[in-house]
């Protein structure tokens, strides 16, 4: 989560002037265009994972009324040749918050030409459509369309000419940081434990890869911050905001699909020696999708020459599903209100009212933030992955009821039971 | 020290103000031109951030006309660092208001709000009948609240504003319709006493459509109408393409350099800017 000071926290929870972006574009140090850009629309998503290696990527559409913004050549204000953008997220009402700071990756101007004739003494152009000393000028006025991305996309394209190995007393961290040096600065998050590295640790071709492996080794993920620097966070964390009913959730939704529900793990090798087959298998026994019950059978076949005796295939089987059981997850799409100082990667709560009557609290991580908006902001879609153990804990819990003390409230009439009978008869005596 | 002063110009083809900025000091300035009046502070197109040496002579083709009006010359840099200096407020007098092509000042056409000659070209009175001024809200209705969450975005400007205009005139109308035709986007002073509109002095407006109505005109009448719904806009940030005064002009009127040359015997540049032909 991106940091937020306490006032402008306070003003995101209610009505307030609308939202903006202020967006300052840098080449080199310094500015390339001497005021902020004028920002029509935008929209924005950021994205945590495994597989994710740059994670945010905006668009957004400037006006050019002059038509000085749209590029032709790569230093142009707004080309591709190493402009970056400096965003800031102004709460209305509250303060700013800094957004990111992203590498212009593309420029396309959509431009309006209207025409005007005027005197040009002296002008005879032959076989032309305008009379003699007169010449036809364009006038263009425009809209930019930018798409830029997070700053891990220069790291991403500056692969590893050489094969490159630790120092001797480098640690995970201290080669991340080595990896990225001429980027960014890293800010390690607390909860991340720094572990020694092998010496025989090669890294060859994709840095960013390499940076990626390397902060899996220590449980952790990277994430661009709001100020150009580079944070590893650890992966289990507890949640840092709470959507639900009253808490600036709109709307959430889920979907169970079939795809990819297997319940049996074949690992098959070839041993060493005799050349035989061998061959593991586990299955899940217990529960829905037992093998055989009534999810039915669907198998995941693994075979490598790696794999050279039984145990070896039954051991790497039973990893594989451990693996499944603990990926199983449910995802729900969250619409909210503006969340600016969101990331993906962050991990939340989300109250959820249930079927059964009450609000079930779900934590789980976010996976992917998309946002977007023009003079106004839009909404805030959330995609929160709650780990599958972790919801069907949650559903068996009626967090509620730890509420419910032993006080009741006075006896009054309105509060009788419907066959408590009629009202004792008054006697009208104080007449 | 630097010093500004405004001035009224003669009012061909349009009203126009003349800002004579001197003493910036030897070598490049950065200057910003604004312009001051009914509390609104604007940038003379195309005069944000522009290179000056010394002093220059600036022209306001858009000034507002009937009510006063100064301008900041504001330095951004230059030999003797930042400063600010406004000057003195005069008022552009005119009988009329005007309406032109922001580009190109030369075709300025006086409009006014009773029609006293044939020639005129008067408001209709369908023109500024209402005025809308549209903002964008952004509502969130949050899950077990009754009440939505709302983002305001800015109110803008006059849209819709209507400023329909009818002539009796064959000639006026032809100049009207060769305005109409050339462009889209409009500059319109209206004249303060035009009711109590509160409109700015100087309006840049986008009219997307323009209906030309021939009452009689098919059977020898002379009264045609124009509906000219319009919506307010930002000026543009270019400056105008025609100058008032040309090299072009230069080379018709004169036969040899020379005759310019001693034409503008022991005058200065700043002199040469303000009246080409001494």
């Amino acid at each position: 989560m991106r940091p937020i000071d306490e006032d402008t926290l306070r003003a995101l929870a209610g009505s307030r002037p609308a939202d903006s972006f202020i967006v300052w574009a840098w080449r080199d140090g310094s500015l390339v265009v001497p005021e902020p850009l004028q920002v029509l629309n935008w929209s924005a998503s950021d994205d945590a994972g495994d597989s994710v290696t740059v994670g945010q990527k905006v668009s957004l559409t400037v006006a050019d009324p002059d038509g000085s913004l749209g590029a032709w050549r790569f230093d142009d204000p707004l080309g591709v040749g190493g402009t970056w953008l400096q965003l800031i997220y102004k709460v209305g009402g509250g303060r700013a918050l800094n957004f990111a700071r992203l590498r212009v990756t593309s420029n396309e101007p959509t431009e309006m030409v209207e025409w005007r004739e005027i005197p040009e003494y002296g002008l005879e152009e032959p076989d032309s459509l305008t009379a003699p000393h007169m010449r036809m000028v364009p006038v263009t006025t425009a809209v930019v369309k930018l798409e830029a991305v997070d700053l891990t996309f220069d790291v991403d394209r500056d692969k590893l000419e050489d094969p490159e190995s630790p120092e001797s007393d480098a640690t995970v961290l201290s080669e991340f940081r080595r990896l990225v040096s001429d980027y960014f600065p890293v800010v390690v998050d607390a909860g991340v434990e720094d572990v020694d590295i092998s010496r025989l640790t090669i890294f060859e071709g994709e840095r960013l890869q390499a940076c990626q492996d390397l902060a899996d080794r220590v449980s952790a993920r990277y994430r661009m911050g709001g100020d150009g620097e580079c944070h590893v966070y650890p992966r289990a964390v507890t949640p840092v905001q709470r959507f639900g009913p009253n808490e600036a959730l709109v709307s959430v939704s889920r979907k169970q699909t079939l795809n990819g529900l297997y319940n049996r793990w074949i690992v098959e090798g070839k041993d060493s020696t005799t050349d035989e087959p061998v061959r593991g298998v586990v299955s899940i026994e217990t529960g829905p999708l037992r093998y055989g019950g009534p999810h039915g059978r669907h198998q995941f076949k693994y075979t490598s020459e790696m794999i050279t005796n039984g145990t070896q295939a039954r051991a790497y089987a039973f990893q594989l599903r451990d693996k499944f059981l603990s990926s199983l997850a449910i995802e729900l799409t969250l619409e909210t209100a503006p969340w600016p100082q969101g990331q993906a990667g962050d991990r939340i709560e989300v109250a959820c009212p249930v079927a059964a009557g009450y609000l079930v609290n779900f934590p789980g991580d976010v996976t992917s933030i998309s946002r977007s908006g023009a003079t106004v902001p839009g909404g805030t879609t959330l995609t929160v992955q709650c780990s599958y153990a972790d919801v069907v804990a949650a559903l068996g819990r009626t967090d509620w009821a730890q509420h419910l003390t032993g006080n009741m409230p006075e006896l009054t009439w309105d509060r009788m039971p419907g066959t408590w009978g009629s009202l004792p008869a008054i006697e009208w005596d104080e007449l | 020290m630097v010093a500004v002063t405004a001035e009224e110009l003669p009012p061909t083809p349009g009203p126009q103000a003349g800002v004579t900025i001197t003493g910036l000091g030897v070598g490049e300035s950065v200057v910003t031109v604004w312009r001051l009046s009914d509390d609104v502070r604007e940038a003379l197109p195309g005069y944000r951030r522009e290179p000056m040496n010394d002093s220059s002579f600036v022209t306001d083709y858009y000034v507002p006309v009937n009510r006063p009006v100064s301008y900041e010359v504001e330095v951004i840099s230059g030999p003797s660092g930042s400063d600010r200096v406004t000057s003195e407020p005069i008022t552009v007098t005119s009988e009329s208001g005007w309406l032109m092509d922001p580009l190109i000042p030369q075709s300025a056409i006086p409009v006014v709000g009773e029609r006293r000659a044939d020639g005129d070209i008067y408001l209709r009175s369908q023109a500024f009948a209402s005025l809308e001024y549209q903002g964008d809200v952004s509502l969130f209705k949050i899950m077990g609240s009754n009440k939505p969450m709302a983002l305001f975005g800015q109110r803008m400007a006059e849209t819709g504003m209507d400023i329909s205009v009818g002539l009796q005139s064959a000639e006026e109308n032809t100049k009207l319709k060769r305005l109409l035709r050339s462009t889209t986007s409009l500059h319109f002073r209206p004249l303060p006493e035009w009711g109590a509109l509160d409109l700015e002095g100087s309006m840049f407006l986008a009219s997307a459509m323009v209906r030309q109505t021939p009452v009689n005109v098919t059977y020898g009448g002379k009264l045609t109408w124009w509906d000219l719904p319009t919506d307010t806009v930002q000026g543009p940030a270019i400056k105008v393409l025609t100058a008032a005064f040309t090299y072009g002009d230069v080379s018709i009127l004169m036969d040899t350099y020379q005759q310019k040359q001693d034409l503008m015997a022991g005058k200065t540049y700043l002199d040469d800017l303000k009246s080409p032909l001494g």
